[in-house]
């Protein structure tokens, strides 16, 4: 620029100059003519600034255009080359993608309330008695109330109800909440409103706000539902709301007021609420759990409930509390989807290496041109990108698929409420994984490519590249080899937990018997005797049926996920004797052993005999009485109660008179708990109510399924306004309370069978290729005498050796990472030696086999030729 | 001066530098000299003004730039039209042709043409 400006001064002064001026006016006026120099030169050099910008990038995007152009061509003349790397990484790429839609929509997407995380789920827990600490009672929820920690408190619980009274009863989640819930998770009427203090309390109007689901679903989204009556087991709601379509709580459709009245009866001992809270601005979680500690201690020592039996409350974020049983799964989801990624892209490293010394010449020749090594590097790695976008738009759209197809055959897997499916955050994400792909599987071969030596790679030409390109790539396939063996350990690790873990006897006799929950509707039955009247009449139709040999009705069905538990006194035992775990309880009819086929230890199980006006009578499960009476040899005889009544008008004595076996309530990996059974006509007039939720099973002498139809026929003849929930064979129950480690076992095991395909192909390549350079020695040393035998032992030796290394480190690798698996291992060290050796000897033997064709090749080699030919 | 004043001169000022080297490559000074020559002189502008449109139209790709010797064997920087800039100019002439004309029939009506 100054040169520019120096230049025209020059002109115009020396143009003055022979016009007649003095030098020094022609200076001067020169440069009045001019104007301000430092603005000129200033303007000028911001001007080109931008100029050069603009240049620049205009240079890139043509760069990267040429580049893509040249990768297309290029890929169009290696199809079969092409073909192996996308295939490779659609399937690394595609899994990947699958997998992350899942685990993020689990442990990563926000949960649909506003500042999520502020919100805790609070629970009490007793831990004297290791009662679980996830509901709390309705007095404690009053309590709560008062915490400053807290900005609000919200009190729901989530169950099954019939909705009905249009003769099309459909059991539906529903969940009765406060009315401080909806403003907590920050809830809004999409139409109408939502309830209102008025509502909350007992007495209060019988209301209903609906889920925008079952709006659209039942009611067709019908605008003028407001003001409509809907039908909750049998007592008519009037609606006066619908959420917006974003507000979702676990599997709830609708929502009732849940009238908490804290003055009522035994409201401090029973614990069924679920209770959320959101943090007060400004205090944090280990404020709240300080606060929460003082009030339970004060508590502990105030009220008798508590006595003997200790009290804490938690506080747990609330993705925690509601997806954290999910977590581990996903986390070793997560983990082997990375391995297998990471394999599939050192794969096609491999494949562009040999590619890459395939183009030896080539790349001599572009460098000799000029092209710069950094160009050259970033031409080839455009090239993997190429590639990993091909790969991604074959398998993304087909992982998509399968994780749609693998979730409507497995619900379980995921938690209830937590979103799966591909959007914004998810691609974003599946992007990265693309990115992550292309520059792992072309790093290490533009570099390589970038210290072409000119002169040699020209001269080389095709069959060059030297000692350098081989053991890169012996390099990588012992990487491979050493993932594959890492993704079957864990395969073999979880593929053996499930083994045992479906081999667990329930306690029960699985096959050949259906279930059905039954909910009568609580306004028509709204005695006991009605109640009981209905499944009397009930049971004996079903048992009716041709191929049903017994029938009964549980309040808790196992493994369903039901469970209750009510502590119990036991006679001639002081107050403050230890303390003893709060028991599980099951209100069932007579015949409920002989039907779930659940063994009787001693005594005897329940008969007709046993009259609702009979004195109560109790069964145990050996656990129980090995934890209540851990010296006795017979409990038969002893007597128990229920807890929790005034000391004035306790609950009557109930003497056991059985033993049963054990069943596994929870799930087949957790151990049984100490369980009771009572006879519903026993427990109604004790209680004052009768249970009227209940599960009916049938025991049948054929295939159980045969008798769907009947068994919704016997209970709609009966009443057409009841619904029939979960009909479906109790075998159905057992394998669905394993879904989740079924699931792993399926993907874990499909992704460790592609590993060990693609380090084969890989071992096998890299063999061909270094016996392919090893032809002169065969020659040499068939020429001096060698059996075919003896060079068959140098190439599998080559290939074991490969492998070898890379089965070492895998293994090292898997049982350094073993302990991270432990919390998905059911019975089965992270250690275990059988899965380690049942791997190597997997892997050894893949590798032999990889070996056999290029060592039989190899001692196929003619001497004579291949030394004349040199 | 005002934006649209300004916008107004600048655009006729690049008109005249491509006109300018519409001829063959010219230097800064060169297109000084011609413009001077051309308007008769009458036309005083600040002549440093000159090299900021200069810079500008090589910015918008209208015309190139290449470093040379001048007739008095200096370095000078010599600009040249771009087939761009040539059509720009073939475009724009004519345009601001009328655009004058019709300020100048328009400044030069002697009643008013409003009606009463």
């Amino acid at each position: 620029m100054d040169d520019e400006i120096a230049f025209h001064l020059a002109m115009r002064e020396e143009q003055l100059r022979r016009r007649g001026l003095a030098p020094d006016d022609a200076h001067a006026v020169a440069q009045r003519r001019f104007g301000n120099l430092d603005d000129v030169r200033r303007e000028c050099v911001e001007i080109d600034r931008g100029h050069v910008r603009q240049q620049r990038t205009i240079t890139i995007l043509e760069d990267l255009m040429q580049d893509i152009v040249f990768a297309l061509r290029g890929l169009r003349r290696a199809k079969g080359f092409a073909a192996a790397a996308i295939l490779t990484l659609a399937i690394g790429i595609g899994s990947a993608a699958a997998i992350f839609s899942v685990v993020y929509g689990v442990l990563l997407r926000p949960l649909p309330y506003p500042d999520a995380d502020r919100l805790v789920k609070l629970g009490a827990s007793m831990p004297a008695i290791s009662a679980s600490a996830g509901n709390v009672s309705r007095a404690e929820y009053v309590d709560l109330l008062g915490m400053h920690s807290f900005s609000s408190v919200a009190a729901y619980d989530e169950t099954d109800r019939t909705l009905g009274g249009d003769g099309r009863p459909e059991r539906v989640y529903v969940a009765f909440a406060s009315t401080s819930l909806f403003p907590t998770l920050g809830f809004h009427a999409a139409l109408g409103r939502l309830f209102d203090d008025a509502e909350d309390r007992p007495g209060g109007a019988q209301v209903i706000v609906l889920g925008n689901g079952l709006w659209t679903r039942r009611f067709g989204a019908d605008p003028q539902i407001l003001g409509r009556t809907v039908d909750i087991d049998g007592i008519s709601r009037t609606v006066i709301g619908v959420l917006a379509p974003a507000d979702r709580l676990g599997r709830a459709e609708a929502f009732l007021p849940i009238r908490i009245d804290p003055a009522a009866h035994n409201q401090r001992g029973n614990h069924s609420l679920d209770v959320v809270a959101r943090l007060r601005d400004g205090t944090s979680i280990g404020q709240a759990r300080a606060e929460l500690a003082t009030y339970a201690s004060h508590a502990a020592a105030e009220y008798p409930e508590y006595r003997g039996t200790g009290f804490e409350i938690e506080a747990r974020p609330l993705r925690d509390a509601m997806y954290g049983d999910a977590r581990p799964t996903m986390m070793a989801l997560l983990g082997t989807v990375v391995l297998l990624l990471l394999l599939a892209a050192v794969n096609v490293a491999n494949l562009l290496l040999v590619r890459a010394e395939a183009r030896q010449r080539e790349i001599g020749v572009r460098v000799a041109l000029g092209a710069s090594r950094g160009r050259l590097v970033r031409q080839l790695l455009t090239e993997s990108l190429v590639l990993a976008l091909a790969g991604a738009l074959i398998g993304v759209p087909l992982a998509a698929l399968g994780v749609r197809a693998l979730l409507a055959l497995n619900p379980s897997v995921v938690p209830p409420g937590a979103e799966v499916s591909l959007d914004a955050g998810v691609v974003v994400w599946v992007a990265v994984i693309v990115a992550v792909a292309a520059f792992v599987a072309g790093l290490m071969p533009a570099l390589h490519a970038g210290r072409t030596d000119v002169r040699s790679a020209i001269a080389a030409g095709s069959a060059g590249g030297g000692r350098h390109g081989g053991r890169t790539r012996a390099m990588l396939v012992a990487t491979e080899v050493a993932l594959a063996a890492m993704m079957l350990v864990g395969a073999g690790l979880v593929g053996r937990s499930f083994w045992r873990l479906q081999a667990v006897n329930p306690g029960f006799h699985p096959d050949g018997a259906l279930v059905m929950e039954i909910a009568p509707p609580r306004v028509r039955y709204d005695s006991s005797y009605k109640v009981l009247g209905f499944y009397e009449r009930a049971m004996d139709e079903l048992r009716a049926l041709p191929g049903v040999r017994s029938v009964a009705a549980t309040s808790n069905l196992p493994l369903s996920g039901e469970m209750a538990d009510w502590m119990l006194e036991a006679e001639g035992r002081a107050a403050s004797s230890p303390t003893l775990p709060s028991p599980d309880y099951t209100i069932a009819t007579t015949d409920i052993f002989p039907t779930l086929g659940i063994r009787l230890v001693a005594g005897r199980g329940f008969a007709a005999t046993d009259r609702g006006t009979d004195p109560p009578v109790i069964v145990v499960s050996r656990e129980f009485a090995r934890v209540f009476w851990p010296d006795d040899r017979s409990v038969i005889g002893r007597r128990l109660r229920f807890a929790g009544a005034p000391p004035e008008h306790p609950f009557p004595w109930m003497t056991v008179v059985g033993v049963v076996d054990d069943v596994h309530r929870a799930s087949l990996s957790t151990p049984p708990r100490p369980t009771y059974y009572v006879l519903d006509r026993q427990f109604a007039p004790m209680i004052g109510q009768a249970t009227a939720n209940m599960t009916i099973v049938m025991r049948t002498t054929g295939d159980p399924e045969q008798l769907t139809r009947a068994a919704r026929a016997v209970i709609a003849g009966l009443d057409p306004d009841i619904a029939v929930a979960n009909l479906r064979t109790l075998s159905a129950v057992v394998s669905e309370s394993i879904a989740r480690p079924r699931f792993a076992v399926a993907v874990l095991g499909a992704f460790g069978l592609s590993a060990l395909l693609l380090a084969v192909v890989g071992v096998y390549g890299v063999l061909s290729y270094a016996m392919t350079r090893r032809r002169r020695e065969i020659a040499m040393r068939m020429a001096l005498g060698a059996q075919a035998g003896t060079v068959r032992r140098l190439a599998i030796g080559a290939g074991l050796r490969l492998a070898g290394a890379g089965i070492v480190v895998g293994l090292i690798l898997a049982l350094a990472g073993g302990r991270a698996l432990r919390v998905l291992l059911f019975e089965v060290s992270p250690f275990d030696p059988v899965t380690i050796s049942v791997t190597a000897l997997v892997l050894i033997g893949a590798a032999l086999m990889a070996s056999w064709l290029p060592a039989r090749r190899a001692t196929l080699v003619s001497p004579a030729e291949v030394l004349r030919g040199e | 001066m005002s934006d649209a004043h300004a916008d107004l001169l600048r655009s006729s000022l690049d008109l005249l530098i491509l006109k300018a080297i519409s001829w063959g490559p010219r230097h800064g000074y060169g297109v000084a000299e011609w413009i001077e020559q051309a308007t008769d002189d009458a036309l005083s502008i600040e002549e440093g003004t000159l090299y900021p449109a200069l810079h500008r139209l090589e910015r918008k790709g209208w015309v190139k730039t290449e470093w040379g010797i001048s007739d008095n064997n200096r370095r000078a920087k010599f600009y040249r039209l771009t087939p761009t800039g040539r059509a720009q100019f073939r475009a724009q002439a004519p345009a601001w042709h009328r655009y004058s004309e019709a300020i100048a029939l328009a400044l030069r009506a002697t009643a008013s043409v409003t009606n009463a």
